[in-house]
């Protein structure tokens, strides 16, 4: 084994990944009743072509793509629609989603597998992830096809799995990777032939090394498993792509223009599963953890589940379970209730306790420059937090900071999480891109 | 001795070669400023220098009042001085002024934290723009959150958060500059005419359920306030009023109260004091109790007609 | 189904559990081992300076947070108690109470709330009110005690003591260099300046030993980065080291200044003050050497005997230009493809 890679900044989190790293995926019961929001990936929201009251299948197409960025949905269970209702969406703001009501018999349509995968022409492949509403499982929820058509005037040389799972917590990758090795590195095989490349990375970090040895042997001769540092956020796509092959990829663009395509490892086995077995994308595997939670673990949940359902199952929250977190304790999303659908982008539930909640009541900065050490991005957030904070707008425009800096910045966290005094430059990067997209919407 | 000399003489020397230098070139770099810029600035505009007109301060404003007018354009406007101000400079710049309207802010929510269903808790958030940005803390996505940004906003003193976490505009001291609408995260404040006397309190354009749900006092786009009066439409599930003056019983129609008619309460009483509501109630009932009498009446007339009509053909038919 | 309230707050949801408050009792620990052999030293003087020095800095904080309507008990977040304690430290240990309180004003109230309290001072405070002392008292400042162990001499470097009221007197080594050149140089130690326990001078700056030891923990802690005062002693000694080689009878031995005088202090706990330091290491770097450069400067050639506290605060007056002129190039402006 080589020396782990890393990238430039970052931050060591305590990572309470033994929670649940070692407790097979276990199959989630059926849901009695499922919310599948129209909206769960980036671009535009799904159009719906069911009613009220009609009658669907597993895994039968219930809302169409809204456009080239989009993606559509399937029912995850077969039951009855209940009718279309806003609901509470782990991104915020509440959205239109399908309400299908459970007939317990989980029957499903005709699934369709393409023959000898390796043998067809691309585009069928690409068309088939399409049809099986195929995004980015890591939380970003880029519609794959997309990703997998790159303009021709982009030279793709890598493809990466992306088996970091910087993400304090969450296991979901790392069970997939020990459990279901063979259906991901074909998946990612099948990938890299259809874009056309014959060199794969796997990049894993190295805190999960039954998951290297055992990639490392299903890949053999056709790949390189990559041992990465274990620092957040290595999981990141830019910064996953520097650690491996040493490319920064310029701001504002997409990975494809310094030639490398990063796929997740969820995302590979939905392709592997949507080709080989024609299986659309109606589920997912959830770690639920936390200490708020008694039993926590990973589990093959269908979408739209509740994850007040899921916890149920699991065998409940503990008394003083207090903050209730999509996602990972970084980037993820706190929500007001367990009324809420697991969607595609819902890599992991984390339950807090009451002691757990950190202090959010900040102070002036000090200027300690923990900040701009921790960012793996090698920004200020130091200097754009206070300007944010004054409202300094017009500022941060003629210094250029919005181009380059605020468009670039994915909101790790780390330079919230390490600063002294508590100040919430998340929240505040958050607020100026709101303030400059209205800006351009009234423009 | 001597050095105190020596000083004073190269102190005084190096001041009187710095004078000419800057006399000099005072007159030499001179900036030709019209003087009514100056004058507009200090006599004729409120100079609060909110940027309201989009101008930083009141002096760039003068200058492109003086711009616009050399050039024959339209003058900008000053919203915090209204047409007052605009009417002040037409007749200083020697020019036509063509009335504008006179306006007032008002938010459009009366759900007090009574009302309107709590839909989170966020922690250690104290202004509206980082709540809406985990989707608010009411149920209702486009009422007030009552976290005060426009307050904080406001250069004229002219909003307070009042109990149950409530913005209210006052319209005596609002100058209708739009700061508060641009900081709204939920655009709830709108810019409405000044001598408007009926208002809706409501900002939602969910649909009915939703609404129901989220908010007792909540507009649900019945039109039952439409057919009262012809002034009110329905967009978005949500009643608009665009007259000055509205009847009372499409206030007293409205099955949640939503509409308030300034003339008997003014919109702090009718969002805040139980007393106004409680008078409001009993208006409603009464006029309630009226409408059915009428409407009794009218039955009871109504059935007499058709009985003296049917008694009458009854005669004709004897006859 | 059966649903249950969750709070909701900003991500990220974990914290490194760090605090300005554990920062800064953090440096206050790391000065306690120069105030114990301050207080060896001097004896009960050197409490009685430290101790109203620190009192009244954190009193006149919580006035002024209080005045300003502002949470009282920020006060207690170690920022008010490490500038009592640096000035303290910059201080001699004979000097009278009521000139402790000025300067305890001077930091506090016109050095540090006036301009917006934690985070918003231009100048370091402590160093800003030494420096208004040194001027406005510059006799009771440049007045210093014989230490323990000196008591019975009659000279110190070549310097007579003299006698200041009850109190036998004398100059700092660095004083003696500047009144008596190297002739003074044989009869100090660099190991006495190193323990500094044998040493006249201000309460903090005798034990070179004593400081390192903070400074190494701060180092440790993460507290500080090693740029700043590396950048500062590398530019002292190689200045001192080159001005020595070319006349070794007019000027003193690079180990001589490294020890001596407020270097290590300075650099380590002034100069390295998250506030008005630079914030890129770039930038810290250029800092250390601009402040090493006037340091020297002033000590060789200079009308006073040292010079850290006016290279630290001049430099503090650059450190928004340098701020501006060291950004690093974000992510992905480096190299795009190799």
């Amino acid at each position: 084994m080589s020396k782990a890679k890393t990238f430039k900044g970052g931050i060591h989190p305590s990572y309470n990944k033994h929670l649940s790293e070692h407790k097979e995926i276990v199959e989630a019961p059926l849901p009695k009743m499922v919310a599948l929001p129209l909206s769960q990936h980036i671009g535009a929201p799904a159009n719906p072509i069911v009613k009220r009251k009609d009658k669907v299948k597993s895994g039968q197409l219930i809302a169409e793509a809204g456009g080239f960025i989009s993606a559509p949905v399937h029912a995850s269970i077969s039951g009855t629609i209940k009718g279309i209702e806003p609901v509470e969406h782990p991104l915020g703001k509440k959205v239109d989603a399908i309400i299908i009501e459970s007939d317990g018999k989980d029957e499903w349509i005709d699934l369709n597998p393409v023959d000898n995968p390796f043998d067809v022409d691309p585009d069928t492949i690409k068309n088939k992830i399409k049809e099986a509403g195929i995004v980015g499982l890591g939380g970003a929820t880029f519609p794959s096809n997309v990703k997998l058509s790159p303009p021709e005037d982009k030279k793709i040389e890598f493809i990466i799995l992306n088996g970091a799972e910087c993400e304090p917590y969450l296991t979901t990758d790392h069970r997939l990777m020990v459990e279901k090795t063979e259906e991901i590195v074909t998946g990612l095989k099948l990938a890299a032939q259809v874009l056309g490349v014959n060199k794969i990375y796997i990049g894993i970090e190295t805190n999960k090394p039954d998951a290297i040895k055992k990639m490392e042997k299903k890949i053999g001769n056709d790949g390189q498993v990559v041992p990465l540092q274990v620092k957040y956020p290595q999981g990141s796509e830019k910064q996953l792509i520097s650690a491996i092959t040493g490319r920064e990829t310029p701001p504002t663009s997409l990975p494809m223009e310094v030639g490398a395509v990063v796929f997740n490892v969820g995302t590979t086995l939905a392709i592997y599963e949507a080709v080989f077995k024609g299986k659309p994308l109606v589920e997912r595997v959830v770690t639920l953890t936390g200490h708020g939670i008694k039993n926590p673990g990973n589990f093959r949940t269908r979408f739209g589940t509740y994850v007040a359902e899921l916890v149920d199952f699991s065998g409940g929250y503990k008394e003083d379970a207090a903050k209730l977190v999509l996602g990972g304790p970084m980037m993820g999303r706190a929500v007001p209730t367990d009324g809420i659908p697991i969607i595609k982008g819902t890599g992991g539930i984390l339950v807090m306790t009451q002691s757990e909640l950190i202090v959010r009541e900040y102070s002036d900065c000090i200027r300690c420059g923990k900040c701009i050490e921790a960012c793996p991005n090698n920004h200020n957030p130091q200097l754009l937090g206070i300007l944010i904070e004054q409202e300094k707008f017009d500022k941060i425009s003629d210094e250029q900071l919005e181009e380059i800096v605020l468009d670039d910045c994915f909101e790790c966290g780390s330079c919230t999480y390490v600063c002294p005094a508590h100040r919430p430059m998340v929240q505040f990067f958050q607020q100026a891109k709101s303030y400059y997209n209205n800006k351009k919407k009234k423009r | 001795m001597n050095e105190i000399i020596i000083a004073v003489v190269v102190l005084a020397g190096i001041g009187l070669v710095a004078g000419i230098l800057l006399s000099y070139f005072s007159k030499v770099f001179h900036v030709e400023q019209d003087p009514r810029i100056e004058e507009i600035n200090e006599n004729i505009l409120p100079g609060a220098n909110c940027g309201a007109c989009g101008y930083a301060g009141c002096i760039d404003f003068a200058r492109a009042v003086i711009e616009a007018a050399q050039s024959g354009e339209k003058l900008p406007e000053c919203p915090p001085g209204g047409p007052d101000v605009a009417q002040e400079l037409a007749s200083f710049l020697g020019l036509e002024h063509e009335g504008s309207e006179r306006k007032t802010a008002l938010v459009k929510c009366a759900g007090t934290s009574d009302r309107a269903t709590e839909r989170a808790y966020i922690r250690s958030v104290h202004d509206c723009r980082t709540a809406a940005l985990f989707g608010g803390n009411k149920e209702c996505q486009y009422g007030c959150m009552g976290y005060g940004d426009c307050v904080k906003a406001c250069p004229y003193d002219a909003i307070h958060i009042y109990q149950g976490n409530i913005a209210i505009v006052d319209p005596e001291k609002c100058t209708a500059c739009g700061i508060c609408v641009d900081v709204c995260p939920n655009d709830v404040i709108e810019l409405v005419p000044a001598n408007r006397q009926t208002h809706v309190l409501c900002n939602s354009q969910a649909p009915t359920k939703a609404t129901r749900s989220a908010c007792s006092v909540g507009c649900i786009g019945c039109k039952l306030c439409q057919r009262k009066d012809k002034d009110f439409s329905i967009e978005n599930n949500l009643a608009i009023y665009n007259g000055n003056k509205g009847k009372e019983e499409a206030a007293y129609a409205c099955p949640n109260d939503v509409i308030v008619n300034t003339w008997q309460f003014p919109v702090v009483a009718f969002v805040e004091s139980t007393t106004a509501r409680e008078k409001f109630a009993a208006r409603k009932a009464e006029y309630k109790a009226q409408e059915k009498a009428k409407r009794k009446k009218a039955a009871a007339a109504r059935k007499a007609k058709k009985a003296a009509a049917a008694k009458k053909k009854k005669e004709d038919k004897s006859e | 189904m059966k649903t249950r309230s969750f709070i909701v707050s900003g991500a990220p949801h974990i914290h490194k559990n760090s605090s300005i408050h554990k920062i800064m009792w953090n440096v206050f620990a790391a000065l306690l081992p120069a105030s114990f052999v301050s207080v060896y030293a001097f004896g009960m003087d050197s409490v009685r300076v430290l101790g109203v020095s620190v009192i009244s800095c954190i009193f006149l904080e919580i006035i002024a947070l209080l005045f300003m309507g502002r949470n009282w008990k920020a006060a207690f977040d170690g920022s008010a108690a490490v500038t009592g304690l640096l000035l303290g430290l910059t201080l001699p240990s004979g000097i009278s109470t009521g000139i402790i309180l000025v300067g305890a004003i001077v930091a506090i109230i016109i050095a540090k709330q006036v301009f917006g309290g934690l985070g918003n001072n231009p100048f370091n405070p402590a160093l800003t009110s030494r420096v208004f002392l040194l001027i406005a008292f510059p006799g009771p400042l440049t007045t210093w005690p014989l230490p323990r162990g000196l008591e019975n001499i009659k000279n110190f470097m070549g310097v007579a003591t003299a006698k200041t009221g009850d109190v036998i007197t004398t100059a700092t080594p660095l004083g003696a260099i500047k009144e008596n050149a190297v002739k003074a140089m044989p009869s100090i130690q660099v190991n006495d300046l190193f323990l500094g326990i044998h040493t006249p001078g201000s309460i903090g700056e005798i034990s070179a030993l004593a400081l390192l030891i903070g400074a190494a923990w701060l180092l440790y802690k993460k507290i500080i980065t090693w740029h700043i005062p590396v950048a500062t002693i590398l530019t002292v000694l190689a200045i001192s080291l080159l001005t020595h080689l070319i006349s070794p009878e007019k000027y003193a031995d690079p180990f001589f200044h490294l020890f001596a005088g407020g270097l290590i202090i300075g650099a380590f706990f002034m100069a390295t003050d998250y506030v008005t330091a630079p914030i890129f290491n770039k930038g810290k770097l250029i800092y250390g050497i601009g402040i090493g450069v006037l340091t020297i400067v002033i000590r060789l050639w200079g009308g006073y005997p040292e010079g850290v506290s006016f290279a630290i605060l001049l430099m503090n007056s650059t450190t928004p230009l340098i701020d501006r002129f060291t950004v690093p190039k974000p992510f992905g402006f480096r190299k795009a493809r190799n």
